[in-house]
């Protein structure tokens, strides 16, 4: 069966998506990379869309919803490379997704999520409940 | 035409002259016209040419009849003129079609033809006649519209960079939805080329902001935040900062500041930089 590979780089996990993804591949994906989150105790996921032409509202949904997921798992999710015409797209189909982090490309998705992760041991040293209302 | 075998003798010559008034008549219409009309078989073959094709193609018409009409149809619009004369075989007309044609000294005229049959004493058709009117200098007009348009559009929405990194979309005059939708197409493909993590937008020279201006520029920035770049938007003058929360428009999740310098300075502290006197 198809699916999408999940490599490790450091403490992050690095997908790449090269193939148009269809609604069973996405869910697919969503369950490997919550797997491997768990497995690798990863703290950071980069989410590479950089080569899709279409993004639809199921697909951009699920992203949104493992970015939550990950986040669970004390992972964050950055999602990067996204492309003009799929930005317009999903903005235009009411899905701005609000809860996702992005990135223009794979070096400025790893600072973020080096930063995000730096952000987020600051707040549990200090007590804080580190969910992001 | 049925008449003249029923009506013997005199009549009969009666409405040969009255015909051959008629004949004189009709060629004095078609030989005045304005626009060049040409008869020609179904095969193409030019039968007459009257004095406005004679002016306007550059042939004679001792020279063009006889000739196949592809003496004035360029090589690239060979197909549709064998369209056409099948059309008109059909019985149809060809009305307003607006094509290219040559002229003997090469020259390319847009021209508007109407194509209609030519039909025998006995209904059948026999070849087409086709009125075409030179709209040249309408297309060439309509030509610099359409790029003076193009330019305007183009000049109207510059996306500059202010620093690398850092992009400013300084917007002038009133806000349309397909201006719109260029200014966020041109702003969405400037932050891929040249990898910028923020863009501010200037509203200074917009004279009013409405709901649908509010969102598109909401869009705008929802889509380059979805693309990893962040948005600010500055020179929101007082009285648009009241129309904007009259209107009820939330920008409570967007940066604004006062001027494009308040801006960029936040752009150039984001990008960890000191701007300092020497």
């Amino acid at each position: 069966m198809e699916r999408i590979p999940v490599l490790k780089v450091g403490d992050f996990l690095l997908v790449t998506i090269q193939e148009e993804l269809h609604d069973r591949l996405v869910l697919k994906l969503q369950e490997d990379l919550l797997a491997r989150i768990s497995e690798t105790s990863a703290r950071g996921v980069l989410i590479d869309i950089s080569s899709l032409d279409m993004v639809d509202s199921f697909t951009g949904r699920v992203l949104a919803n493992t970015a939550g997921m990950a986040h669970l798992l004390d992972a964050e999710t950055v999602v990067v490379g996204m492309r003009p015409a799929v930005a317009i797209t999903l903005v235009e189909l009411g899905l701005s997704l609000k809860g996702i982090h992005t990135a223009l490309n794979v070096d400025k998705g790893i600072e973020l999520l080096q930063s995000l992760v730096a952000r987020l041991d600051a707040r549990s040293d200090n007590g804080h409940n580190r969910s992001e209302a | 035409m049925a008449d003249q075998h029923t009506q013997p003798g005199l009549a009969d010559d009666a409405n040969n002259d009255l015909q051959a008034d008629m004949t004189s008549y009709l060629v004095s219409i078609v030989e005045n016209s304005e626009d060049a009309i040409i008869g020609k078989t179904l095969a193409g073959t030019i039968i007459s040419w009257n004095a406005a094709a004679e002016k306007m193609y550059g042939y004679t018409a001792a020279e063009a009849k006889g000739q196949p009409i592809s003496i004035i149809v360029p090589p690239d619009h060979m197909n549709e003129i064998m369209q056409i004369l099948q059309k008109i075989g059909r019985g149809e007309k060809v009305a307003h079609h607006e094509t290219v044609r040559a002229t003997k000294d090469g020259r390319r005229l847009y021209v508007s033809l109407i194509v209609s049959p030519i039909k025998d004493t006995a209904g059948k058709i026999v070849g087409a006649s086709s009125m075409a009117r030179d709209i040249t200098e309408r297309k060439h007009a309509e030509e610099v519209i359409a790029r003076q348009q193009q330019e305007i559009l183009e000049i109207s929405t510059p996306v500059v960079q202010l620093w690398p990194g850092v992009l400013a979309l300084p917007l002038i005059g009133t806000l349309d939805s397909p201006r719109t939708q260029t200014v966020m197409e041109r702003l969405l493909n400037r932050i891929v080329e040249t990898g910028s993590s923020i863009a501010i937008i200037d509203i200074t020279g917009v004279p009013t902001v409405d709901t649908m201006v509010a969102q598109h520029l909401l869009k705008t920035i929802a889509a380059a935040r979805l693309m990893g770049t962040e948005c600010m938007i500055s020179g929101i003058r007082p009285a648009i900062a009241q129309t904007i929360i009259h209107l009820g428009v939330n920008l409570s999740d967007i940066i604004t500041k006062a001027t494009l310098a308040d801006a960029f300075a936040i752009a150039l502290k984001r990008l960890g930089l000191v701007v300092s006197h020497t």
